[in-house]
């Protein structure tokens, strides 16, 4: 453990330490016993030698630290049926938006089927309204606010409008508490209890959205799910898409987040 | 040539040598100066040295270095500039061209890297460490690449097929030519690949889980260092000990369960008393100055975290500064005796 001389110190005379020294080596010294020629590199460098115990001890703790990390650290999260497997699900779909790869994609899933990627782009933007129109996007550059309205089963632009005239109305959807390893959800307008399970602590849900009919939340967890429960909480939420990021916004076909601007709030 | 002649006289008068060692040496030294074989073999027992040493150990010049070191400022200003440009028109490239662009990159670096590893002067051997290193990140780049553009992965996978790409390539170089750089990239590529291993799984482990791998991993890196397969050694020595602080930090961070933040500020303490324990039986000052970090940083977090609720914040306040005191008392006290003890013995090897 000692400040013996080591590659790249200044030549020194030859100390007694075990450790060999290549620049004592190199600048003449005679090298030690357990020091050998490194003629892989077509030099007569010496290099000094290698512990094989403490290589292995090496491998041994990481390997050990590793598999207890992977085996007792790495929790799952709860098991849950998909849309197709629950006895009720909803009637209309679902859009939001993800980004994956600095590429800002709107997703859409119908009740009934599978998620799709309706457009990327690299502009991002934030879903507004599904009306009849299509799916509605805002979008803010330095100049204005425009809302592009995405035909939902193709993606093409098929109208563009100053988006600036019209706020946004922002729902918290769900609230969750925990207690020890039990989570309970809410319904954050009514306060119904839609869900408790027992989660492990990286386990929670976001970005709750309820439908225009009233009768369902969709929300998102830490395992990147699109969750769907009914708002009295009758039966366990339901997977009705993956990789879906925590912190997004969800909208319902049907759903219009658009409000008049408060001029005096604004002003 | 001529000094050397005048010492070999020297040495012959004072029947230290005689008349036939001092022609042979003479002969040698002669032989060797008009022998470019022997120069270059002088600089490749610099292979294994760190980065700042100079050929054979000698130190570099002070103008040299900091000719070289503008030299490297005025590259990476360069370098910035073209990647400023590559951004710009990346999304525009197909994926072919992507990587087509990387890897004519990196094995431009690489090529250049290998062939000036073994040229007789330190700065350019400095330079193809510096080369090598950059080669190494471009092999993780163009790994990135594959994975997200041609794979379609995301996330932390995506990382841990980089950090994986880099720290196997970085090993297989590091093998080729042992110096300080590849030493740290191989460790960042070591730390990149275990911390996204774990990240991959749905659920990320809390910050106790990610602690303990930093610290196992300052762990091996130490007993790596010791076993000799790490060099120069008190780099590989400073990384390990500093993972291990780390790590601890790292792991005191969440409260995932009653007593988690003391524990790891415990264990962090453990550690840092641990190397000034080994600074001062091995007279080794990096450790010296490690393990008094180590104990500057822990010991506040402990005593309010064992003591805070119960004597209050100035309580708590006043103890922390009465026992950092007393550890710069003690701490200091410590550096003297290590640092007289290291002059003493290099007097000692002097006088030999």
């Amino acid at each position: 453990m000692s400040d013996n001389p080591r590659p790249g110190d200044e030549p020194t005379v030859p100390s007694p330490q075990p450790e060999p020294s290549i620049s004592a080596a190199a600048s003449g010294a005679a090298p030690a016993a357990d020091v050998h020629t490194a003629d892989d590199r077509g030099s007569t460098a010496a290099t000094p030698s290698r512990n094989v115990p403490l290589l292995i001890g090496a491998a041994v703790v990481l390997v050990a630290v590793f598999a207890a990390v992977w085996l007792f650290g790495i929790a799952r999260p709860p098991e849950l049926p998909t849309v197709a497997e629950s006895p009720a699900r909803p009637d209309a779909a679902i859009a939001w938006v993800a980004w994956e790869n600095n590429r800002s994609c709107v997703y859409v899933v119908e009740p009934a089927g599978e998620p799709r990627s309706l457009r990327c782009d690299n502009d991002g933007g934030e879903l507004v309204a599904w009306t009849d129109e299509g799916i509605m996007l805002r979008r803010w550059t330095a100049a204005r606010e425009t809302d592009l309205v995405l035909d939902p089963r193709t993606g093409d632009v098929v109208a563009r409008y100053d988006g600036s005239e019209l706020g946004l109305t922002y729902e918290e959807g769900v609230y969750s508490e925990r207690d020890g390893s039990l989570l309970t959800v809410e319904h954050e307008p009514s306060r119904t209890r839609l869900w408790v399970v027992e989660a492990p602590d990286a386990y929670d849900v976001h970005s709750g959205a309820t439908s225009p009919d009233g009768n369902w939340v969709a929300m998102t967890d830490s395992a990147r799910r699109l969750l769907v429960v009914p708002t009295d909480g009758s039966q366990q939420p339901a997977v009705w898409a993956e990789t879906v990021e925590m912190w997004t916004t969800i909208l319902w076909e049907g759903q219009d987040r658009r409000t008049e601007l408060d001029e005096e709030a604004a002003g | 040539m001529h000094d050397l002649e005048r010492r070999l006289q020297d040495w012959v008068d004072a029947t230290l040598i005689s008349g036939e060692q001092a022609a042979a040496i003479s002969a040698h030294e002669r032989n060797r100066s008009n022998d470019p074989a022997s120069v270059t073999a002088a600089a490749h027992t610099s292979d294994t040295a760190g980065d700042g040493a100079g050929v054979a150990g000698q130190p570099p010049q002070r103008s040299t270095m900091a000719a070289e070191a503008i030299g490297y400022v005025g590259a990476a200003l360069a370098i910035g500039a073209l990647l400023m440009l590559l951004s710009n028109m990346w999304v525009d490239l197909l994926v072919w061209a992507r990587l087509v662009v990387l890897a004519a990159m990196t094995a431009a670096l690489a090529g250049a890297g290998m062939t000036l590893r073994r040229a007789p002067s330190a700065a350019m051997q400095r330079l193809a460490s510096v080369l090598l290193t950059a080669a190494v990140a471009g092999v993780a780049w163009l790994a990135s690449v594959v994975a997200i553009d041609l794979v379609g992965m995301t996330g932390a996978a995506v990382s841990l097929t980089a950090g994986a790409a880099a720290l196997i390539s970085a090993i297989v170089v590091y093998a080729m030519v042992t110096r300080a750089l590849l030493q740290v990239a191989i460790a960042v590529a070591a730390l990149v690949t275990a911390l996204s291993a774990i990240s991959v799984p749905i659920l990320s482990p809390s910050a106790l889980w990610y602690g303990l791998l930093v610290g196992a991993l300052g762990a091996a890196w130490l007993l790596l260092a010791r076993g000799g397969w790490l060099h120069p050694v008190i780099l590989a020595d400073i990384i390990g000990a500093g993972l291990m602080l780390v790590g601890a930090q790292v792991a005191s961070v969440d409260f995932a369960f009653d007593g988690q933040r003391a524990g790891a500020v415990s264990a962090g303490l453990v550690v840092a008393a641990l190397l000034v324990l080994v600074a001062v039986r091995a007279d080794a000052l990096h450790f010296l100055i490690l393990g008094a970090l180590g104990l500057f940083v822990f010991v506040p977090q402990l005593v309010f975290e064992l003591f805070g609720d119960v004597i209050g914040a100035p309580a708590t306040l006043l103890l922390v500064g009465l026992l950092l005191v007393l550890l710069a008392v003690g701490l200091g006290r410590v550096r003297k005796d290590v640092t007289s003890r290291r002059h003493s013995t290099s007097e000692v090897n002097r006088g030999e």
